[in-house]
């Protein structure tokens, strides 16, 4: 053999070995740290493409033109509907991700002068989320760009402290530890009113009475007769409820409808003050079938008694095969939160109580076809399988109150708004502040406070750019995959309006134990 | 002479690419995605094809 030719050999296997310890060593990602980049211009590995397709176009397939639009990135995505997903797989187990998006818009008309926080803005929120539980497809949200506060901040006072904004319409504190304290002292002192302050992506933990409660056992109506949800519910739900020196106490009975094979396990969990604080849990029966035959699964108790007074959270954990049967409960406050499906029982005329601004509705049942009307304004649900929403109108449920009535034709269909919705008007209760969403209305709705836990996104150009960072320890992961979703309420495919978000870039930088501390070698 | 040479290449080439492929292959199926998130295998193998079929043209000029 050739000299040279015994030199082009031990070449080539060096090579070959080279980027074989290389493809090891990005498998391994020995640092801890590691980014994967979509730019839209060739398929990504780790990043998958944004589906479903009919929500996002590619920006070189676009062809429309509009006054107001931008010309169009040779390769990006332009996403026309709301939400959208893609997913991440990674080559092993990391703790942190945090991913920058850069994203536009069409440039928007000016708004009228004094104007700052007009609820026309177009889609003035987008979030990002990573999901953290498949049974009931959780996302946990983050804010990528919320306008009204973009906008808020250029007419309100602000102070900012380690990416917490207090945004007030009169500057009163001079520090958002000042408001705090005023806030959480005493409900009677003269910290700032509830109703006044709006929160985004903040968890205010605030003690929320009832000063005219009266506890069951004092009360002359629910003293001798269990109240309780007449309906049905099926799959995930979950409630607020209020307790005052009496037991919390709730019976649920569940039934399966086995329409799937999966797993149809039950997980009741109880939250003060957004804790956990008790859980209960009714194990598969074991038979996995999809027979579609209805089965009593039994029921779970839940009471426990010498509970602070305060507003409760129960939560229902289960999929779509679970019928709730039957809620039997002492307590007189009631209030599912943003959502809930009516099972098909046969039900006409239901009435519901909601303080939501919008409510959406969607039936897979074509007999459930109908008109909801909600505080005047009229819902027609004419598919199967789509989702159709109302602003609901302002016409209250009775004179004395703030409610508005949402009258259902028949059951069988899942209703969702962005506040809570209860079976009787006395059973009404929301402890939530007001979020600064889309639906929010800051001078109609008399907010003078803001607080938020929020960033604004950077500008480089014609692109914004913002970060968000996610607990990968607490998401769900399949073979290495996680799932994320990109939220725009207000966004529709399908509504004919030229309203898109274009999305340039998605970078994701992870985070996780280096290859010494897996070893043990060094301090985790 | 030139024929010779090429046919010389081709051969530690194709030497190497049939190591490559089988180191790939094996790595593949021991961990799935740590080869293809960077290399796409199909060209590789094209290439190996390729060479293939240089070696056995070459092959007959160079003797």
């Amino acid at each position: 053999m050739a000299k040279w030719a015994l030199k082009l050999r031990i070449f080539l296997w060096v090579v070959l070995a080279g980027v074989v310890g290389w493809l090891l060593y990005m498998g391994i990602v020995p640092t801890g740290e590691i980014s994967y980049v979509y730019d839209f211009s060739k398929p990504n590995y780790f990043i998958s493409k944004l589906t479903p397709r009919e929500r996002v176009k590619e920006a070189k397939l676009l062809r429309f033109a509009a006054a107001n639009r931008r010309s169009l990135a040779s390769a990006a995505s332009v996403i026309i509907g709301d939400p959208v997903y893609f997913s991440l797989r990674t080559p092993r187990r990391f703790d942190k991700a945090t991913l920058t998006l850069k994203y536009r818009q069409p440039k928007e008309t000016k708004p009228p002068i004094g104007d700052l926080v007009s609820r026309d803005i177009y889609a003035p929120v987008i979030e990002a989320g990573i999901l953290v539980d498949k049974t009931i497809w959780r996302y946990n949200l983050k804010p990528i760009d919320n306008k009204i506060i973009d906008r808020l901040s250029l007419a309100w006072n602000v102070i900012d402290k380690n990416g917490v904004m207090l945004l007030q319409r009169n500057k009163k504190y001079k520090s958002i530890d000042d408001f705090l304290n005023n806030l959480l002292a005493s409900p009677k002192s003269s910290g700032p009113p509830r109703n006044e302050i709006a929160l985004y992506n903040y968890d205010l933990k605030t003690n929320f009475v009832l000063k005219d409660y009266t506890p069951s056992e004092l009360n002359s109506k629910a003293l001798d007769l269990s109240s309780g949800v007449g309906y049905a519910l099926r799959g995930n739900w979950q409630f607020y409820t209020y307790i005052k020196n009496e037991d919390l106490d709730f019976i649920f009975d569940f039934q399966d409808l086995n329409k799937n094979k999966d797993r149809d396990d039950i997980d009741l969990f109880l939250y003060y003050n957004n804790q956990l604080i008790d859980s209960r849990r009714l194990e598969d029966n074991g038979i996995s079938e999809n027979s579609g035959k209805l089965i009593d699964r039994g029921e779970i108790k839940l009471k426990l008694a010498n509970l602070p007074e305060g507003v409760y959270k129960i939560e229902l954990k289960a999929d779509d095969d679970i019928i709730t049967k039957n809620i039997i409960t002492k307590q007189q406050k009631l209030a599912f939160i943003n959502k809930l499906w009516l099972a098909d029982g046969g039900n006409s005329n239901i009435v519901l109580y909601t303080d939501s601004r919008e409510i959406r509705a969607q039936t897979v049942n074509p007999g459930s076809l109908q008109t909801i009307e909600a505080g005047g304004s009229e819902l027609v649900i004419g598919e199967t399988y789509k989702q159709f929403s109302v602003e609901v109108g302002e016409e209250p449920s009775s004179e004395a109150s703030e409610l508005s009535s949402v009258v259902l034709e028949k059951d069988d269909v899942i209703l969702a708004g962005d506040g809570v919705f209860s079976f009787s008007e006395s059973g009404f209760i929301d402890p939530k502040f007001k979020k600064v969403d889309a639906n929010l209305d800051v001078n109609k709705d008399g907010i003078n406070y803001v607080l938020a836990n929020y960033k604004i996104p950077q500008d480089d150009g014609e692109w914004k750019i913002a970060q968000v960072e996610f607990d990968l320890k607490k998401a769900y992961s399949e073979n290495g995959k996680y799932g994320f979703l990109i939220s725009i309420p207000g966004l529709r495919a399908d509504d004919g309006i030229d309203d898109y978000v274009e999305i340039g870039e998605i970078k994701i930088d992870l985070t996780g134990k280096s290859l010494f501390e897996k070893l043990g070698f060094a301090k985790e | 002479m030139f024929a010779k040479n090429i046919n010389l290449i081709s051969e530690e080439l194709f030497y190497a690419l049939t190591g490559a492929l089988a180191v790939f292959i094996i790595l593949e199926i021991a961990w799935p995605g740590v080869v293809l998130a960077y290399i796409n295998i199909n060209w590789v193998l094209i290439l190996w094809l390729a060479i293939g079929i240089v070696i056995l043209i070459t092959k007959d000029n160079s003797t």
